[in-house]
């Protein structure tokens, strides 16, 4: 039971941050190859908070997730910020180089930050390679409680498809698709190019964060965040949920990330097939799914669309009067 | 404004890419409700002259006015945001888009609703995209791609696509459009309905229209003031009358029409 709530809880976050990713590259058309840092700078502000304000705020009670989720997002918005005002006014794959630069200098930072301590002598040191946790390991004392447990995460999964799918059908969201087409086009429209690259990036890096101070609150990841979960391969990963769900589309981020959460651990029930365990072999299989899916539909499962074109067409000629 | 004054004005524009000087001192003035045609061959920088007017790209001198407001150097979505829009001589449609939100696209600046709204679904931005779309939809009607509206933009054959980008235009709410070579590939008929189409854009949104074309028969039926761009200069203006008979003008472009005397 535990094993399943905990593959739900996973796939939440990888929802989470798949739709925030989508805004970015598939919506806008940025590249943004640094999304695994931004998680990381909200599950490190979310967990140093919950860690260095105990027990001050432990009145608070679930009100410490939502303050985490501020800090996080604040954070994520400041350095989002301060990458994206130099890049995204220069034409091309500036950001691109940027935001990998930017993911990679995060993941080396926390590698190698001490956090601060002399004021909570009782405490044990944090950082370094093994990260931030929420249990201190010497009296045992958890400094919150878990109160992003797994349904909390999929409600603000929910909560991140809608909103995504509002900003999408919005004014913001036409300008987006209109610039990532033809710039030239969407600037004679009134579109203020810079402007809206920004708020999708800013957007994305926000929701990034809150998805790190979901993760670092979650007890079934053990309430602790390391420099190694935040590596360029999770970067790839969210990325690699986005292109298989369809550059653009929200519900193709949703399915793909379904997809990938579910389907590596339902691959370990595979029967025994002529003598052959294909469980044993799951990693090779995932693998081969994956290539066969993206040869299958090199735009997606949905492109940009929210519902099949398929279905899109049932839809529309059972309405005829 | 006065009833005189000039909707736009050009002021010494000149622009030179490398060896080629696309423009070189062009003023003039169009004023209200105009549908004014701009003539020069191929190279002689009339596109260059609706990039520079609307922002895409900068004079190296010169100024340009809309409505008497110094829009040199004001960035393009706010000159289109002034009342200023345009379409490209190549279309430009975001062709993953479909048709109607190729128009909804254009009603960014005047959505009348901010992202937390929008974000939070609320009375407000469902109101206004209702608007938004009917007044959309209206406009694809008037251009004859009513019941399109749900199709990519790309999948239009070409001259679909030419009057979605002047709808599109006009969704941005201009008191100045600029076409570029709006008749280019289109069968006599077509010209035909094009200009008549132009001149009932003119007389419902009141707008002033100039626009670039090559076929000598709209511009002298359609326009009622013509400029002349060579090389680079502005070599006549006037009614299409006088442009006509000018000696220069004849000289440079017109002469294999030229009437025997
Ligand atoms: N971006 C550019 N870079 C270099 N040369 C250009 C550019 N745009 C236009 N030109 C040159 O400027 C001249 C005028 O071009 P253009 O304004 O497109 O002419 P027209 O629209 O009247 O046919 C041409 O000689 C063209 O080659
Ligand atoms: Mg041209």
């Amino acid at each position: 039971m535990n094993f399943w709530l905990n593959i739900l809880a996973d796939f939440g976050i990888y929802v989470i941050l798949a739709l925030s990713l989508n805004v970015i590259c598939g919506l806008t058309g940025l590249l943004q190859l640094g999304h695994a840092g931004f998680f990381a700078v909200g599950a490190y502000a979310a967990g140093l908070l919950a860690i260095y304000s105990y027990p001050a705020t432990c009145f608070l009670g679930a009100g410490n997730l939502v303050l985490g989720c501020l800090a996080a997002a604040g954070a994520a918005a400041v350095l989002a910020a301060l990458i994206g005002l130099p890049c995204l006014r220069l034409r091309g794959d500036y950001l691109a180089i940027a935001s990998l630069g930017f993911g990679e200098i995060v993941r080396h930072v926390l590698n190698n930050v001490e956090f601060p301590i002399c004021a909570f002598a009782d405490r044990p040191p944090l950082g370094l390679a093994k990260g931030i946790s929420l249990v201190s390991t010497v009296s045992g004392v958890t400094y919150v409680a878990n109160y992003a447990s797994w349904w909390v995460i999929l409600i603000a999964a929910a909560l991140t498809y809608l909103l995504m799918l509002n900003v999408k059908r919005s004014y913001l969201g036409r300008a987006m698709m209109c610039i990532r087409e033809d710039e030239i086009a969407a600037r004679t429209m009134g579109v203020n190019v810079p402007g809206v690259k920004m708020t999708a990036f800013l957007l994305g890096a926000v929701v990034a964060g809150i998805a790190g101070a979901l993760f670092v609150h979650n007890p079934y990841s053990g309430l602790r965040a390391a420099p190694g979960t935040f590596d360029l391969l999770k970067t790839v990963e969210i990325l690699l949920i986005v292109v298989l769900g369809g550059l653009g589309s929200m519900t193709g981020s949703l399915v793909a990330a379904a997809l990938l959460a579910f389907l590596p651990q339902l691959l370990r029930f595979l029967p025994t097939v002529a003598g052959i365990q294909l469980a044993q072999h799951k990693q090779l299989l995932y693998a081969l799914l994956l290539i066969v899916l993206i040869r299958l539909v090199p735009n997606g499962l949905l492109g940009l669309h929210e519902c099949p074109a398929a279905l899109w067409q049932l839809l529309r000629r059972r309405p005829a009067p | 404004m006065t009833a005189g004054a000039p909707i736009l004005a050009a002021r010494g524009l000149a622009k030179r890419f490398g060896g080629v000087q696309a423009l070189d001192e062009v003023s003039f003035e169009l004023l209200g409700r105009q549908i004014a045609g701009l003539i020069g061959p191929n190279g002689a920088g009339k596109t260059t002259l609706f990039n520079l007017v609307t922002g895409l790209d900068r004079p190296d001198a010169g100024a340009t006015f809309f409505h008497g407001q110094d829009i040199t150097h004001t960035p393009a979505h706010a000159i289109s945001r002034l009342g200023l829009a345009r379409t490209f001589q190549n279309v430009r449609l975001p062709g993953q888009l479909t048709v109607l939100d190729n128009v909804r696209v254009a009603f960014h600046a005047r959505a009348g609703y901010g992202f937390l709204q929008a974000a939070l679904h609320l009375g407000r931005y469902r109101r206004r995209e209702r608007q938004i779309s009917a007044a959309a939809t209206a406009l694809l009607e008037m251009f004859d791609l009513h019941g399109l509206g749900d199709q990519l933009a790309a999948s239009l054959p070409y001259g679909m696509r030419r009057n979605l980008e002047i709808a599109r235009a006009l969704a941005t709410g201009p008191s100045l459009l600029l076409l570029d070579e709006p008749a280019a590939g289109l069968n006599g008929r077509e010209t035909a309905d094009l200009a008549a189409l132009i001149r009932r854009i003119r007389d419902e949104f009141a707008l002033t229209v100039l626009l670039i074309e090559h076929d000598m028969k709209i511009v002298m039926n359609l326009c009622e003031r013509v400029l002349v761009l060579h090389y680079g200069k502005l070599i006549a203006s006037g009614p299409p009358g006088q442009i006509k008979r000018d000696p220069q003008v004849i000289e440079a472009y017109l002469g294999p029409f030229r009437e025997p005397a």
